[in-house]
């Protein structure tokens, strides 16, 4: 875009060069993930039958109809079938546009019953980036950058928000035991009775891991190690307070995988490791 | 094209993650567990038959989540509930009936369980607010 002060640096940023095979396998990823969560969660099904009274629409859900019964059913499988299609790479001109409105519909309809959720904002980014990159080879490292960017943005915020809010004691402020209590597992419930302790040094790595989020800005293994990171952190969120941002941790694992050899910090390369035309070797 | 779609995408991301806005998705920030607390606080909802059989209204039975029901009751009860507030419990107990016609709901109970998070405390039931077809207003 040349109306920008420095249209080249923003195009090097933004732009990178990046394989297409990188792009297809983090198509493939979001994808399967797209069809299990739908599969995992047709209890959502139910708000077909929800009485309108809770419904309080979000965003565009004010000018769009609210799916219920019937509707609600076909908007699942329509979006079931699309996103089995994203997975095999069948019709990408279609099911990907297609998949990306559904999936905004989907959420934004369930997300309009009260609750508005950031556990599947990456990955319906994530489609609506693989969908307006369409098959241009030269917009692969756009819709990695994008994702990136935008995993630096939630992390970040999200501690930000903390400090904001609460201050820099806010890992020994409760606000994890809190979360624990409302909507913990088994095992966080155990963890806060028998091992209280625990808790708020779980909550200041969780509050660190977050303000660390620059770091996937920065290629190399320090990326590879925060999108570690990240897994643990989504894996014990998940496992302590039932919540499911597994998708994020995906996203993060996908984005952070070497695009060009030296980034891997071998200049021999290793075994299974992406080439720069997306195969392994 | 693709230069300007991610420019107005990073404005809104800037916007959204610099002010306190809800209901932004997909272009969203996490405020979540950003506030301190010393307890938990839970509304629970009691009905009653005609037959003076008690009912938990739980947000299960309206086909909710928890935290969605929650949400309901907050942004329609505001931070205090009082006798104004009587008509909120009256459309849950309609809504609790239309759900499940074999629990007819003549009288709403709104009450509040707080959980100590530090010290092994008991949690804490209070009665806040009721309704009753019988007597609306008391």
């Amino acid at each position: 875009m040349t109306l920008l002060p420095n249209a080249g640096a923003w195009r090097g940023f933004w732009f990178p060069p990046a394989p297409p095979g990188r792009v297809a396998l983090l198509r493939v990823g979001v994808g399967a993930y797209v069809a299990l969560d739908l599969l995992l969660g047709r209890w959502r099904l139910r708000y077909g039958d929800v009485p309108a009274e809770f419904y309080d629409p979000i965003g565009l859900m004010q000018v769009l109809p609210r799916p219920t019964g019937l509707g609600l059913t076909a908007l699942w499988a329509a979006l079931l079938v699309g996103a089995l299609g994203v997975t095999a790479g069948r019709l990408l001109r279609v099911s990907l546009p297609v998949t990306a409105a559904l999936y905004l519909y989907w959420y934004a309809s369930w997300y309009s019953y009260g609750e508005t959720s950031n556990s599947r904002t990456v990955i319906a980014v994530a489609l609506v980036a693989l969908a307006l990159a369409g098959t241009v080879q030269a917009c692969a490292g756009w819709v990695l950058q994008v994702l990136t960017v935008l995993l630096v943005h939630l992390y970040l915020f999200a501690g930000i928000a903390k400090l904001a809010v609460t201050g820099p004691d806010w890992w020994h402020s409760g606000a994890l035991e809190w979360g624990i209590v409302d909507a913990g597992t088994h095992a966080g419930l155990w963890l806060l009775t028998y091992a209280p302790g625990i808790v708020p040094l779980l909550a200041l790595g969780g509050l660190v891991f977050e303000l660390c989020s620059p770091v996937l800005l920065v290629p190399g293994r320090a990326r590879l190690a925060y999108a570690a990171g990240a897994v643990a952190f989504h894996l014990a969120g998940f496992a302590l307070l039932d919540m499911d941002f597994l998708g994020m941790a995906l996203v993060a694992v996908l984005v952070a995988l070497p695009t060009r050899r030296r980034e891997s910090g071998s200049p021999t390369g290793r075994v299974g490791e992406l080439d720069r035309s997306g195969s392994t070797r | 094209m693709l230069s300007l779609v991610t420019l107005v995408w990073v404005v809104a991301l800037l916007y959204v993650g610099t002010t306190r806005t809800r209901g932004t998705w997909p272009v969203s920030r996490s405020a979540m567990f950003s506030h301190s607390a010393t307890v938990h606080v839970e509304p629970v909802l009691t009905g009653t038959t005609p037959d003076s059989r008690l009912v938990a209204l739980t947000a299960e039975g309206y086909g909710l989540t928890a935290p969605q029901l929650r949400n309901w009751l907050a942004d329609r009860l505001g931070g205090s509930v009082d006798a104004a507030d009587r008509p909120v419990l009256a459309e849950l107990g309609r809504l609790w009936t239309v759900a499940h016609p074999a629990e007819h709901v003549a009288a709403v109970v709104l009450a509040t369980r707080t959980t100590p998070l530090t010290g092994p405390g008991p949690a804490v039931t209070e009665p806040r607010l009721r309704w009753s077809a019988d007597d609306p207003a008391a």
